[in-house]
């Protein structure tokens, strides 16, 4: 062998430039979302002890599952390990109320992965957001369960001192459809602290925007994301929140309390950056995103629903390829171009 | 036409940088420090007849018939073309086609080497470095670019562009900046650094050159921040020469590409070059150290380029280093002078990592254009295993031209050449930032570059 090898020139392999990749690979994309999920894991399991994990669990367990189910039937190879599956789990485990039975969460999990992204081909080719998808699965087959957040008694028993007769936005709904109450609208804005750090009804993972911040910042830092999303929910949300509270103080609540009370930040932060079902370029995601925060408060304030992530985010992701082609960038030495 | 912003008055003391672009390893310390050595001679010579853009040079010399070092074998094939010189003096082997860098097979003289009469012509030659302040009272504009032309000058840089025809005036946008290129932003290489260090004299005569035959009342030199001694060197040559002309020697931020001329250009003049045109529209001129050098020796010495510097570097080459070598030398030669190859060599790359094309094997000459030879290991191959696109938008945040990688690959991918086109395929200049940066190791500059010939397969069809 040695010996043949020695007769003709050395061959070199070929192939087209570049020749050095960076070091960051899709996996790591994943595992960093799943890090920045840490912390309001972490918040989801104090507040809601078990009933967190085993819910995180059983949505993992059918995401992971169905992806898998899906590639053997279609003999294509495996693709669990790149952990997009776990990720689609833990967001959708995120949006359950804390008593939601598990098996239909391992079930919401199974939809989330087998509709919203295998049948379009897999990782990279769904027009929707997969954890989405499950959770409007979820809504429109389990309505009730999906929105009945545990009660006093319940909490009391796992050992919560929160407020949880409702979650805040539900309280604001009630405001709402009551044609006002300045009472209750005072006592919502006097809970915000509370619904900053978490301690309110509401969903596994939306509860505790601190913990949501702190996971952002982590993918801001890794570029997992960039600011164009975060900042275009909220600015959306804020440009049809603020007009309305400004307008009528007493039936629609202070603009703080749609930001920090339900899912906003959390589809802010983690739903709407998903990569793959939004825009490419920076100003497209700009546009998406301050259509999800329009979409959101429409829904919330004129709509017949106290949250509105969930729609807003479908809706906006149906239109992204629209989007796309609207918000190319336009190369550097084209008038208007980017500049240097 | 928009009218131009004016180039800033003052570039010195600004760090500059531009928009997108990454930090690959550099890895230039294996050869940065390491004095240019003149290279071997080489039993023969191989000079293809294509190693330039434009038309392929035409033979002027017949099989068996003896030249002299600085003869000229081949003349330039039309306008954009060059003609080619002899390195050595020797007898014409044979006129055939061998194996080209591009990977077909090109028409190329092989020259059998006379080595005791070339060195004999080596050492008559002016040893003597040129002045960075050398008296160019002699020469007119347009002697200047005549002897250009004539002594094959060609960018050294890597696109080996005939550097007579940067040099032509054009009375409807007069030249107001020449920008020597010394950023040598591709990992590795080191030859432009060396240059700059060892010859600065040629390098800043070259500018001048240039700025004379051009009429461009400024002159500019571009290096990126991690070559100091280069910065102060060549700051330290054009003040020392006390010269008319206004040359300034800008600092540059480190980061890929840098060198690109379209990243270059904007970064130093405010200008952006123009997507489908060319830096004279924006009256600019630009051109790499080497090729500077060449110049000066072109215009003072009359010698053609018949040699360059260039790398031999990289984790699998046993002892790399900074050559002068002779234009057509064979690579495996050079190599194998050095020690040859370490066991796990796994790739050849003609020039840097991130744009160079590789070779299957190295019994490729020497190219006017060719900045180096970098050898990497098999380890640091990049892998095979590739992610589907998670649009992450990263190809987008790091071109330096504003493009949509990810966009161009699927339609590249999806064969809508057309669709492309209207993208702006074409602008991309294949620095293969994209590609370095793509968590899901996509081959994004290959699919453009598939896009490109797709859409030449098209518009050969539709005339």
């Amino acid at each position: 062998m040695a010996a043949e090898e020695k007769k003709g020139p050395r061959l070199f392999a070929v192939e087209s430039s570049p020749h050095v990749a960076g070091a960051l690979t899709t996996p790591r994309v994943m595992l960093d979302v799943l890090i920045a999920l840490l912390p309001a894991t972490i918040a989801a399991v104090w507040l809601f002890r078990e009933w967190a994990l085993i819910l995180m669990v059983s949505s993992v367990a059918g995401a992971v599952a169905a992806e898998a189910f899906a590639n053997r039937v279609m003999g294509r190879p495996q693709t669990t390990r790149d952990l997009s599956a776990v990720v689609t789990g833990i967001i959708l485990a995120f949006c359950l109320p804390p008593k939601f039975p598990f098996y239909f969460a391992f079930l919401g999990g199974a939809v989330s992965t087998g509709i919203g992204k295998m049948v379009f081909g897999g990782l990279g080719c769904n027009v929707f957001n997969p954890a989405m998808v499950g959770r409007a699965f979820l809504t429109a087959c389990f309505g009730t369960m999906m929105t009945t957040y545990a009660e006093p008694l319940t909490m009391q028993t796992i050992g919560l001192e929160a407020v949880t007769q409702a979650t805040p936005l539900g309280i604001a709904k009630q405001i709402l459809k009551a044609g006002g109450d300045p009472e209750k609208t005072r006592a919502l804005a006097s809970l915000l602290p509370q619904m900053f750090v978490g301690k309110v009804g509401g969903s596994l993972g939306e509860t505790s925007s601190l913990a949501l911040v702190v996971g952002g910042g982590w993918m801001l830092l890794r570029r997992t994301i960039t600011w164009h999303i975060p900042v275009g929910v909220i600015v959306g949300a804020m440009i049809f929140a603020l007009p309305a509270w400004l307008l009528s103080p007493d039936t629609i609540v202070n603009p703080l309390t749609h930001l920090v009370g339900g899912g906003l930040l959390f589809g802010a932060i983690i739903i709407a950056t998903d990569p793959v079902t939004c825009p490419l370029s920076a100003f497209g995601r700009f546009v998406f995103a301050v259509g999800v925060g329009l979409l959101t408060m429409l829904i919330r304030i004129v709509g017949g629903y106290p949250e509105g992530v969930m729609y807003a985010v479908l809706l906006m992701n149906s239109i992204s390829p629209f989007l796309d082609r609207w918000t190319r960038t336009r190369p550097l030495g084209l008038e208007g171009g980017a500049n240097a | 036409m928009a009218v131009m912003k004016p180039i800033p008055a003052q570039l010195e003391g600004r760090r500059l940088s531009f928009r997108g672009g990454v930090h690959p390893p550099e890895h230039k310390e294996i050869t940065e420090k390491l004095a240019i050595e003149r290279a071997p001679l080489p039993p023969e010579i191989i000079l293809p007849l294509s190693m330039h853009v434009g038309a392929p040079a035409k033979p002027l010399v017949e099989k068996k018939e003896e030249v002299t070092r600085g003869q000229m074998v081949a003349e330039a094939g039309g306008f954009v073309s060059s003609p080619i010189h002899s390195p050595v003096c020797g007898t014409v082997k044979e006129i055939a086609p061998l194996p080209h860098q591009s990977g077909q097979m090109a028409q190329a003289l092989v020259i059998t080497t006379d080595v005791e009469q070339t060195e004999a012509r080596i050492a008559e030659e002016d040893q003597a470095p040129i002045p960075a302040g050398a008296d160019l009272g002699a020469y007119a504009p347009d002697e200047i670019t005549e002897a250009v032309k004539d002594a094959g000058v060609v960018g050294l840089g890597g696109a080996a562009f005939p550097s007579y025809i940067k040099l032509l005036r054009n009375e409807k946008q007069p030249t107001e900046i020449v920008i020597l290129n010394g950023t040598e932003c591709e990992p590795y290489l080191t030859a432009d650094h060396r240059a700059m260090l060892e010859m600065p004299g040629p390098i800043i005569a070259g500018l001048r050159l240039a700025m004379k035959a051009t009429g461009a009342p400024r002159g500019a030199i571009g290096i990126e921040d991690n070559k100091p001694d280069a910065i102060e060197t060549m700051k330290k040559a054009v003040a020392q020469a006390q010269l008319d002309e206004r040359i300034e020697v800008c600092t540059l931020t480190t980061k890929y590409p840098q060198g690109g001329e379209r990243t270059l250009i904007p970064v130093i003049t405010g200008r952006a070059v123009p997507v489908g045109g060319f830096p004279p529209d924006i009256g600019v001129a630009i051109f790499n150290v080497g090729t500077a050098a060449a110049i000066a020796a072109a215009v003072l010495r009359k010698k053609p380029l018949i040699e360059r510097v260039l790398t031999l570097t990289g984790h699998g080459v046993k002892n790399p280093t900074n050559l002068l070598a002779l234009i057509g030398t064979p690579l495996q030669f050079l190599l194998d002078q050095r020690g040859g190859t370490t066991d796990d060599a796994g790739m050849a790359i003609l020039g840097g990592p991130m744009m160079g094309p590789t070779a299957a094997n190295l019994n490729l000459p020497v190219l006017k254009g060719m900045s180096g030879v970098t050898i990497i290991t098999t380890e640091q191959m990049p892998g095979v295993k590739e992610y589907a696109c998670i649009r992450c938008g990263r190809c987008v945040d790091v071109c330096p031209l504003g493009l949509m990688p990810a966009l161009l690959m699927r339609l590249a991918e999806y064969r809508r050449a057309e669709e492309a086109e209207a993208a702006h395929l074409m602008a991309c200049v294949e620095c293969g930032t994209c590609g370095y940066v793509c968590p899901s190791n996509i081959p994004l500059v290959q699919y453009i570059r598939s896009g490109k010939t797709q859409l030449r397969v098209l518009q050969m069809k539709n005339k």
